[in-house]
């Protein structure tokens, strides 16, 4: 299926490990033109290096986007590089799952504000393309309450809700807005690769809750946000795109 | 995007019109063998030479999904045809629009036990698959109480509980199981075309509800079930993907 992404603008939060690396790949590969951040300059160096395979404009960015100055600063240079934005994939979280202060105020500021802002700040430009498309990277905690008491859930909730009045709000100027939320999401230098690593009887536990028998890659993820940011997905807006292999084990009314 | 659905073999009911009909065509492109039936078995013969242009090999019967032994006799003679089954599309309904317990009776036999069978005689070939997917389509209408009283919303409810259970308990043998939404979708001989002739104010109103300003194409959902049935969808299992332009205007936990 051709998604049409060919010469769209994209911009992603996050692109230089695991899933935001890999929806940047993706992008690349279906011909986007693509900015992106990261706060490791090194790895920011690297992947735009390595995305120059796909032969379309890469714009690799050192960015803290829980400073929201600065965030805003990188979208408006993006999308004046770019010449636009048609795809904005909000992706970065602080994966802040204690219940402490910090782990609250790291989860506000990371992953809902970050969002907010850079969804804010890319408006202006998403709103002058004829197909914008916005995303952000939920989880399927959003929706899940059997976990310890932790600041993680309740803020990917509250980016699914906001995502979604961004989907009615936006409807009539012809923005569409989706979360793509993922279950357990394996990769080396990510969540469950250390997990692997420093407690295996865990990491074993949770291949066991997968109803598939194993966890999901950070390319599924990307295959789900690159569909819902083409033009083939033109009426959907507003939906959470679940993407856990059924851990969740629940009905998605 | 390649889909990866080059050689896989689909089953959809209900292929001759509308959303169905864009269904079998998209997995047509995408290089899948098909079969599907409707009621009409002219109507069948017709969309059958119409598809096999397309390059694949397309077969039909004129059956009726509410006979179970005519459906199941169907679907095995199709798996037979074809080679066996990759993807099953359920996408019948009775599109029952009152109350009466006739309705009900209908929506039941159509909509849910025509869902239930299909996928009951198709799973033996389905799990045969190394890509086993099956989709059912809903409604929006399933995850809302917004209407007067009918048996429609229900049965649509009960349509994607039935595949969230498929899915978690065919996730350890491989076989995906999801619900496609759509909300209002639009063509001349389906029911907005109809009310659009018959009742133009009752139209005029519902269009004006679209967040997105219009109603969708059966294209749009037929883009959303051919991602679903794809490899390129490996896990995402359980899910409910809305096709529906935001009119629900919930947040979809």
């Amino acid at each position: 299926m051709d998604l049409h992404l060919k010469g769209k603008k994209a911009l992603v939060t996050g692109g230089t490990r695991g899933i935001g690396r890999a929806i940047v790949d993706e992008l690349a590969a279906e011909g986007c033109d693509v900015a992106f951040c990261a706060r490791n300059a090194d790895q920011v160096t690297e992947t735009a290096a390595d995305l120059g395979r796909h032969g379309v404009k890469v714009l690799g960015s050192v960015v803290d986007v829980a400073e929201p100055e600065a965030l805003k600063v990188w979208v408006d240079k993006a999308a004046s590089d770019l010449g636009g934005l048609d795809i904005v994939v909000a992706n970065v979280s602080a994966l802040a799952s204690r219940n402490d202060v910090e782990a609250w105020r790291a989860g506000f500021e990371t992953d809902v504000m970050a969002t907010v802002n850079t969804m804010e700040a890319a408006q202006p430009h998403v709103l002058r393309s004829e197909s914008g498309s916005m995303i952000a990277i939920s989880s399927v905690s959003g929706v899940s309450a059997s976990a310890p008491v932790n600041a993680y859930n309740p803020m990917k909730s509250a980016v699914i809700t906001y995502m979604a009045l961004l989907a009615t709000n936006l409807a009539p100027k012809g923005v569409r807005a989706n979360t793509v939320s993922p279950g357990t999401i394996y990769f080396d230098d990510g969540v469950w690769g250390t997990c692997k690593r420093e407690d295996p009887d865990r990491f074993a536990f949770m291949i066991k809750r997968n109803p598939m028998g194993r966890m999901g890659t950070p390319e599924e993820i990307a295959a789900a946000v690159a569909f819902l940011a083409s033009s083939r997905a033109g009426f959907v807006t507003g939906a959470n795109l679940v993407v856990d292999g059924a851990i969740t084990g629940r009905v998605q009314f | 995007m390649d889909l990866q659905l080059k050689g896989k073999k689909a089953l959809v009911t209900g292929g001759t019109r509308g959303i169905g009909r864009a269904i079998v065509e998209t997995l047509a492109r995408e290089g899948c063998d098909v079969a599907f039936c409707a009621r009409d078995a002219g109507q069948v013969d017709d969309a059958v030479k119409a598809i096999g242009k397309l390059g694949v090999k397309a077969t039909g019967a004129g059956i009726d999904v509410a006979d179970s032994t005519a459906l199941a006799d169907w679907v095995a003679q199709s798996a037979a045809e074809l080679g066996g089954l990759d993807i099953v599309v359920a996408n019948v309904s009775a599109l029952a629009q009152d109350n009466k317990p006739e309705t009900w009776k209908a929506s039941f036999d159509i909509d849910i036990m025509g869902t239930v069978n299909t996928i009951d005689a198709a799973l033996p070939h389905v799990l045969k698959s190394k890509a086993g997917a099956l989709v059912a389509i809903s409604s929006a209408a399933g995850v809302s109480a917004n209407g007067p009283m009918r048996a429609y919303n229900p049965i649509k409810s009960a349509i994607i509980t039935y595949m969230a259970l498929q899915a978690t308990n065919l996730a350890p043998k491989g076989v995906r199981s999801n619900t496609v939404s759509p909300g209002m979708i639009y063509f001349e001989d389906g029911v907005w075309g109809q009310r659009e002739r018959e009742q133009p104010e009752v139209f005029k109103r519902s269009l004006a509800a679209n967040p997105l300003g219009r109603m969708g194409t059966p294209q749009e959902v037929a883009n959303a079930v051919a991602f679903v049935a794809s490899p390129c969808a490996s896990f995402i299992t359980g899910a409910n993907i809305m096709v529906d332009g935001a009119l629900t205007g919930r947040v979809q936990f």
